[in-house]
């Protein structure tokens, strides 16, 4: 860690003869939609950014938490604070893409990004975006992407917020969030560090969890510099490091097993942007290494990815209503992993795209993609893009847009994929997907009151999905072998409003319903038919917030419905539905926060995956203070 | 990774209950089995592994016969499963544990835990003595260079001593003072029936088979036969020194053979038969034909009727099958979802 060096640079940075408090000298978890151009070239889509409160509320939890508040998103947990991947609008862990800065991290060994190797302490913007059409960054967007932003702000008052936590079985958290700006230089640091003895009573048995100890610890530091008024580079580097012991199954109660994994990801960034009437041009590059050990009794699996990424945007705009924009990135990836054939792979991936948006007249955006991406010896379909938004009513108090997109997305086979020990195919085909869908969204402000409603359907259709299965000699290999459609709705309801003078309400819910049956299968007809193991059908959140002065009262609620675990959808060895509610109580006063929270404060007994103990419940104390600086 | 332990002693043991119970109840002729229990693996680390009773009468099928009785799922990777005295024992390689429950009302009877259990594969049991193969940790490679034989006392069920073994410790057999114990690694390196003197504790013999030791019964004459995966029965001679016999089976089979009225069956994925090989003829003949299995995973032979029970995994992520035969060969019933991985068959 080199600490030192990030605080010194601080200290050297900063005037500090004074704390006065400044209001919002630091807003935390403030998101707002900018910096990510493909935000705004997706008017058909629904954009969802996490209420600040949630993102409080889970700040020293994974964004697993954060992202399992929203509807149509499960989240397969393999134990409490273990492997977390997602299952979003009904499709698997690795159709769903996360972009850090615009990156792809999803780990291109397995495809899929383990969500319990993000704190949400290190991210400063999280955007999850429903649907496809948001591959631009890279592949595999079905269900939907999660957009990691860490940005600076070049007007930002400094400031240091320190938080620390506690809670039951166990946990701490310690997190250092820092922000300056001077001349043309702006900072944002990011530190943390968190474990947990995970030693929570298993409720079934009465026994204490054993063998589920996790830590981790990383930086997230992002720098920009202005160059002059049109262009100006930004810089980000995040480290993060995470061990854990493998919680095992709820029978297992040896203690002599060993069993753990770290994880060390460094991800380096370095873009530039230069913007003037005519245009933007945005160009980057980054530097990633994936690292895992894997240690099962005295055998060790180790694996490094290595990749470095680069792209360049541009954007020009036609006039003042239309905007095309081109892309190309390159992405050279090399692995190392003794479960390779030679030991490791390499590839290279190309991929050329160019956008159009614009508004066709008042009220009516559009917006047209054209992508296409290559890699040697992987068919991968041309993939286009088609949204529209219109505006079917606006005035002062109400405004309803209706918005539709259609898309043509795919996923590339994975590392392990192509490249695994004599089983693996690098002339497997892409996945594709063709995903279509409507959405009704409203605001409405009646004096005091706002409420915000939007109703969504979809229909995915994932063609050639890979899947591992035994061939006729029982041997396990990927292969293109299944039909999956993916359909369902999304409905959406939030609500702020006071009571009275001195209390405000904030509430949401969210409700989905989510079919998502293999159509064809070439291995098992057992399966044609069913519902997709480990996707509820059902998924509901519910969240009301009160403040009152200084104090404030959140509570999360989240229903998971039942999931099958096998794929004849037997009702034998489903996973019950569940409902979760999190409470928590602050208090905040300059440069003081004060927090207290019960997790799962109905103590409910509940697997995410079959076999794997989860807490009941908890509790955690949280504490932060703010040391403002004057410029 | 299946066994079906219908040894001797506990057909012994069977007539024994046979007979009492037919003093009681005159109208219940002796020996005809009533239930038939069907253990399942359950998925990999999914902590479902299940106990199923099938009721051969009223053909009714409990796949959560276990479950049901206790509450909750047995465990995790039910390898295999031991009957002994009115109880079972469900050796359970995924929990590192043993289960023990009441073999007629499912309840629970206890469990026997042990740091040194890793991975514990079969149980053979003489008296109060329970011998256990135990696969013990991965080396750097992960290849098994610690495996050894726990022996367990079952008055308090407590491992009570580590017998050197020899490693990819399988199947395991009690004849007299002797304990058998297939040992096979998966690229065939390692094919033995080794030999362990329960008194003195060391190991006699150390014999080399075809590729795939696996389960171990013994004939009505007391001898003792293995077969291999790779598709070859052998009959050892009779102080265990030796082979006498390797019968080609002409492909290769399912680890799981069973014994009735002297002929040992056993099936294979070739041709998609169960095929027996009569001892007193020393020849192999078809029993059932056109019996396909997507994951062939168990086989059971009724020792009173002599009906055929086969096991399908199917596909391991869904659940598995099991189809009933009579002794001629007729489909009796068949259990399409009958629980994940059926692995063995016990008959009372």
């Amino acid at each position: 860690m080199r600490l030192g060096i990030v605080i010194l640079f601080w200290v050297l940075t900063l005037n500090i003869y004074a704390q006065i408090p400044v209001d919002s000298a630091i807003a935390l978890q403030e998101v707002t939609v900018m910096g990510n151009f493909e935000k705004q070239f997706l008017p058909g889509n629904g954009i969802i950014i996490p209420k600040e409160k949630t993102l409080t509320f889970y700040q020293s939890d994974n964004i697993s938490e954060v992202l399992r508040q929203q509807s149509s998103i499960h989240i397969k947990e393999y134990g409490n604070g273990m492997l977390s991947t997602i299952a979003f609008r009904g499709t698997n862990a690795s159709q769903t893409s996360v972009l850090w800065n615009n990156f792809n991290i999803n780990s291109f060994t397995l495809g899929m990004t383990d969500f319990s190797l993000i704190p949400t302490q290190a991210i400063g913007e999280i955007t999850i975006i429903p649907g496809s059409g948001s591959s631009t960054g890279g592949n595999g967007a079905f269900g939907g992407s999660v957009l990691l932003q860490n940005d600076v702000d070049f007007n930002a008052i400094p400031a240091i917020v320190l938080s620390q936590q506690v809670g039951s079985f166990g946990q701490y958290s310690t997190s250092i969030n820092a922000k300056s700006s001077f001349d043309n230089w702006a900072f944002d640091t990011r530190l943390y560090w968190g474990k947990s003895d995970n030693d929570f009573e298993v409720l079934p048995t009465g026994q204490k969890q054993n063998n589920a100890y996790f830590e981790r610890k990383g930086i997230n530091q992002t720098i920009g510099y202005q160059i002059d008024n049109r262009s100006s580079l930004k810089a980000a580097i995040w480290y993060n490091d995470n061990f854990r012991e493998i919680q095992p199954v709820i029978s297992n109660n040896n203690n002599r097993i060993i069993n753990n994994q770290e994880d060390k990801n460094f991800r380096s960034i370095l873009n530039y942007e230069y913007a003037d009437n005519s245009g933007k041009l945005s160009m980057g590059s980054g530097l990633f290494q994936d690292e895992m050990t894997y240690r099962q009794d005295h055998s060790i699996s180790y694996l490094k990815v290595q990749r470095i990424e680069s792209f360049a945007d541009y954007k020009y705009y036609l006039s003042n209503q239309h905007q095309v924009k081109f892309s190309a990135r390159h992405n050279y990836i090399q692995a190392q992993n003794e479960s390779y054939q030679e030991g490791g792979g390499k590839e290279q991936r190309y991929n050329l795209g160019v956008q159009l948006k614009g508004e066709i007249s008042e009220g009516i955006d559009y917006a047209v993609h054209l992508q296409q991406q290559l890699m040697n010896g992987v068919k991968i379909p041309l993939s286009p893009y088609l949204g529209f938004s219109y505006e079917m009513w606006r005035n002062q108090q109400h405004q309803i847009h209706i918005k539709a997109n259609t898309s043509f997305n795919y996923r590339l086979p994975t590392l392990n994929d192509r490249y695994w020990n004599e089983v693996g195919n690098p002339v497997l085909n892409a996945e594709t997907g063709w995903n279509k869908e409507i959405s009704l969204t409203s605001q409405h402000q009646w004096d005091m009151l706002k409420l915000r409603s939007s109703v969504t359907a979809f229909h995915n259709q994932v063609e050639n999905w890979i899947q591992w299965a035994p061939d006729s000699n029982n041997q396990w290999r990927p292969r293109n072998i299944k039909e999956v459609i993916a359909k369902g709705l999304e409905m959406n309801l939030s609500a702020n409003f006071p009571l009275g003078n001195e209390v405000n309400i904030e509430s949401g819910v969210q409700y989905s319903y989510i079919k998502s049956t293999v159509i064809q299968s070439e291995v098992n007809q057992n399966e044609v038919g069913k519902q997709l193991i480990y996707t509820p059908f059902h998924k509901g959140n519910g969240t009301i917030s009160v403040g009152w002065r200084q104090f404030s009262l959140d509570t999360f609620h989240q229903l998971t419905g039942k999931v099958y675990t096998t794929n004849n959808n037997s009702e034998t060895f489903a996973l019950e539905s569940f409902l979760i509610s999190d409470l928590g109580i602050g208090w905040k006063s300059k440069p003081w926060q004060l927090a207290g929270r019960v997790k799962n404060i109905f103590n409910k007994e509940y697997q995410v995956y079959s076999g794997y103990a989860m807490p009941g419940r908890n509790y955690q104390l949280s504490i932060q203070y703010q040391i403002n600086f004057n410029k | 990774m299946r066994f079906n332990l219908l040894n001797k002693s506990f057909f012994v043991l069977l007539a024994m209950i046979f007979i009492f119970s037919s003093c009681d109840d005159d109208e219940k002729t002796p020996s005809v089995t009533t239930n038939v229990m069907v253990f399942h693996e359950g998925g990999f680390t999914k902590n479902n592994a299940t106990v199923a009773s099938y009721n051969q009468e009223s053909m009714e099928y409990e796949a959560l016969a276990y479950n049901n009785a206790n509450g909750s799922f047995i465990g995790d990777v039910q390898q295999s499963a031991t009957q002994h005295n009115g109880k079972i024992y469900s050796v359970l390689n995924g929990s590192n544990s043993i289960q023990i429950f009441d073999s007629e009302t499912m309840l629970s009877a206890g469990n026997i835990t042990s740091e040194r259990m890793d991975m514990p594969r079969y149980l053979a049991i003489s008296g109060n003595t329970g011998y256990l193969s135990n696969w013990g940790p991965y080396d750097e490679n992960y290849n098994l260079t610690d495996s050894n034989i726990l022996k367990i006392d079952l008055q308090n069920n407590e491992v009570t001593e580590v017998i050197e073994s020899g490693d990819y410790v399988e199947n395991v057999f009690l004849q007299n003072d002797k304990l058998l114990v297939s040992r096979a690694k998966w690229d065939g390196s390692i094919k033995h029936l080794t030999v362990i003197n329960t008194d003195s504790k060391q190991i006699i013999e150390d014999i080399e088979l075809p590729v795939g030791p696996a389960e171990i019964i013994s004939d009505d004459n007391g001898s003792i036969w293995v077969i291999c995966t790779s598709g070859k029965l052998v009959k050892l001679n009779s102080d265990v020194t030796a082979i006498e016999e390797t019968v080609d089976l002409g492909d290769g089979a399912l680890e799981d053979i069973d014994l009735f009225e002297n002929e040992i069956y056993f099936y294979q994925k070739s041709t998609s038969s169960v095929k027996k090989y009569i001892i007193s003829s020393s020849s192999i003949m078809n029993v059932l034909s056109n019996v396909t299995l997507e994951l062939p995973y168990a086989l059971g032979v009724d020792p009173n009727s002599g009906e055929i029970y086969l096991a399908d995994g199917v596909d391991y992520a869904g659940e598995g099958k099991v189809i009933r035969y009579s002794a001629e060969g007729e489909i009796i019933d068949e259990i399409t979802e009958s629980g994940v991985l059926p692995t063995q068959f016990i008959f009372n």
